[in-house]
């Protein structure tokens, strides 16, 4: 903490900050070239260009760059961004650094919500799906809300209640899709699709979500930075702590939801890009929400481009590819950093 | 012909004497995982096969347990079955194999001939009775429906009944090929739409087209095996599946994916409107293959390849404009 004595030095941090975002944008961006360079379908950097600036509607290339990589990577930036800033948040608020959205029963419930929506109504149309997870995912949260003390409990407790109502609505979620067969092949294809299935048509009709999210996540990170420091202190700062875990819920539920309707529930994202973030950002929410949306964004990229790999079969789900890259960054970093306290 | 007179012979005295020598039986029945020794005539039959209750039923043997595949009957039994199995109320499976469930049926004989057991499902159940799993070197799904039917045939003495069907159905197909002399060699495959996935010549519904005298491409046979009959299409290169006739099977509700395909448009099959939309009772039909389901099968299916084969968009294969997946200037 001796950099807050020294101006200087604040402007140093500032800079490696933002010079370390600018690595992991400029990273992004590479990746995001990759993205589009390699599949299937063998083609050159030339083919890529000539399909942004000259699209040949007949060209077979162009079309796979233009209408199935590209929402396909686009989709796998929404997914990541917003799982890696709804993971911080979540981290943030309960000041537990295990906490994630997987744990807190908000994808639990949003997918609860799609089975029930693919069951009962016959949807199979993921835009389709955002009322309904949402919906899932209000719900759980409010659950666990409840059950883990409303706002007065401990943020173990809270962690408890997560895990509890998880189980809970996903082991409804499984029966229910034991029952009905028609159900169960949407579904398959839904959380397997990853993002095989992305079109820009579902992510336009979802992109105001992914505003709206990504938008309170950031008002949210103002009154993290003071909710961090325990409750009392937070109050004795002048937050409002109940509206400022009000918005933190709000910005992670429409964040997940809206990453569940559009590839189903990914884990593990949002439980280890906040540790990679914290330790490239510090303890400063605000940075930590940026630095989380862009890591977790190049993490889905990667795994979704690993996972078309031939290697691996040439259709590992990006979510699964996800926790087999991000599983040993996570171990390797709190073997050599340890764990922050939060 | 000689056996054939014995079995009637068998037939005659079985009803004279009650049970005795003369009789079939036992008879052998050997396949991928050894032989089934079938000491008399069945009447407890279990089918695990997801198709093998029509080939039953079609024998007018009616199983004590059937599997439930997909669809919306009680039963599992399509319609083209539902006078066969008559006012039967057999037990039914679903999902995945219940040894124990079987068990509790005492049957005298389990057939699964299209039921992907497994060697450890076939070793627990054929101690509960004779078990007769697919035949060697045909794959877990890549029986003809002619073997399937003779082998149950032979299983429940019934073979005149199955050789009469067996000529009936391959006089029909013999026929076709004959009337359409453009479709022999030709390339056709069967493409679930949703996701994109081919069968190849070693499935039922390959063989389905070989009877009609249409090839499967290599493309699409080199990327499975005797036992992946089942090959999924990557998105970004339909090209194996561009052949002169191109069958869209949908379980329902997946044709308007179809158009949500990028590359579709640039597909041959599609231009010149040789593709054929099979609507969930059709591709029920041609996922059966059996003999209670060909015939249904044929009717439909005949006259829209003839509608697509000929390469010609002007004429419009009526279930692909009623499904919405031509392309929009043949539409109108």
């Amino acid at each position: 903490m001796h950099t807050q004595t020294k101006p200087i030095a604040i402007v140093n941090v500032m800079d490696n900050r933002l010079f370390a975002l600018g690595l992991v944008v400029l990273g992004l961006a590479l990746l995001s070239v990759l993205a589009l360079r390699f599949g299937l379908r063998s083609m050159g950097f030339t083919d890529i260009w000539a399909s942004f600036v000259a699209f040949d509607p007949l060209n077979a290339s162009h079309i796979v760059v233009q209408e199935i990589r590209l929402p396909r990577l686009v989709a796998a930036v929404l997914a990541g961004a917003s799982l890696g800033m709804a993971g911080a948040l979540m981290q943030g608020m309960t000041r537990n650094p295990l906490a994630d959205p997987g744990l807190l029963g908000v994808n639990a419930g949003a997918s609860l919500g799609v089975v029930i929506c693919i069951m009962l109504l016959g949807v199979t149309n993921p835009a389709s799906f955002i009322w309904v997870a949402l919906g899932g995912g209000f719900l759980a949260s409010l659950i666990v809300f409840f059950l883990g003390g409303a706002g007065r409990g401990s943020p173990a407790r809270l962690i408890l209640a997560g895990a509890a109502v998880s189980a809970l609505f996903l082991a409804i979620s499984r029966g229910l899709l034991l029952i009905s067969q028609q159900t169960l092949d949407v579904y398959r294809f839904w959380v397997l699709g990853g993002f095989d299935g992305a079109q820009f048509s579902t992510i336009i009709a979802l992109a105001p979500f992914f505003g709206i999210g990504a938008l309170l996540a950031g008002l949210a990170t103002f009154s993290l930075n003071a909710l961090i420091l325990g409750q009392d202190t937070a109050k004795g700062l002048g937050i409002r702590v109940g509206l400022a875990q009000l918005l933190v819920g709000l910005a992670i539920v429409v964040l997940c939801a809206a990453t569940v309707a559009m590839a189903g529930p990914i884990a593990f994202v949002g439980l280890i890009v906040p540790h990679l973030a914290r330790w490239i950002a510090g303890p400063d929410m605000r940075w930590m929400v940026g630095f989380s949306a862009c890591l977790g964004a190049c993490l889905l990229v990667a795994a979704d481009l690993l996972g078309r790999l031939a290697i691996f079969g040439g259709n590992m789900q990006a979510g699964v590819m996800a926790a087999l890259i991000g599983g040993p960054v996570l171990i390797w970093l709190v073997r050599r950093h340890g764990v922050h306290k939060l | 012909m000689f056996r054939h007179t014995l079995q009637q012979l068998a037939i005659f005295s079985a009803f004279a004497s009650g049970p005795c020598l003369a009789d079939g039986y036992p008879v052998d029945i050997s396949h991928q995982f050894g032989t089934a020794r079938i000491a008399e005539k069945p009447v407890r039959i279990v089918s695990l096969s997801f198709i093998g209750h029509d080939f039953l039923l079609a024998l007018d043997e009616i199983p004590v347990a059937l599997r439930r595949w997909y669809g919306t009957d009680p039963y599992g039994v399509w319609p083209w079955g539902h006078d066969a199995l008559g006012d039967a109320t057999p037990t039914v499976f679903y999902g995945e194999i219940d040894v124990e469930a079987v068990a509790a049926l005492r049957p005298d004989l389990i057939v699964g001939q299209w039921s992907g057991m497994t060697a450890r499902d076939y070793a627990l159940l054929s101690q509960i009775a004779p078990t007769i799993a697919p035949a060697s070197g045909t794959g877990d799904y890549g029986m003809s429906w002619q073997d399937m039917l003779r082998v149950l045939a032979t299983a429940t003495d019934t073979t005149s009944k199955a050789v009469e069907i067996i000529d009936r159905i391959e006089t029909r197909f013999a026929d076709l090929r004959t009337q359409n002399p453009a479709w022999q060699g030709a390339s056709a495959v069967m493409v679930w739409a949703g996701q994109v996935g081919a069968y190849t010549e070693h499935d039922i519904r390959g063989h389905f087209l070989e009877n009609l005298g249409f090839v499967t491409p290599d493309a699409v046979n080199e990327m499975g095996s005797i036992d992946r009959t089942y090959v999924f299409m990557s998105p970004e290169d339909l090209s194996p599946i561009d052949t002169d006739v191109l069958i869209w099977l949908d379980a329902g509700g997946s044709a308007a994916g179809l158009n949500d395909l990028p590359l579709r448009p640039l597909m041959r099959a599609h231009r010149e409107g040789r593709e054929v939309y099979a609507g969930p009772l059709l591709s029920a039909a041609l996922s059966h293959s059996s003999p209670l389901s060909l015939d249904y099968a044929l009717d439909q299916l005949v006259p829209l390849i003839e509608a697509a084969a000929d390469g010609d968009p002007a004429t419009v294969v009526p279930t692909s404009d009623a499904a919405g997946i031509l392309q929009p200037d043949a539409e109108g």
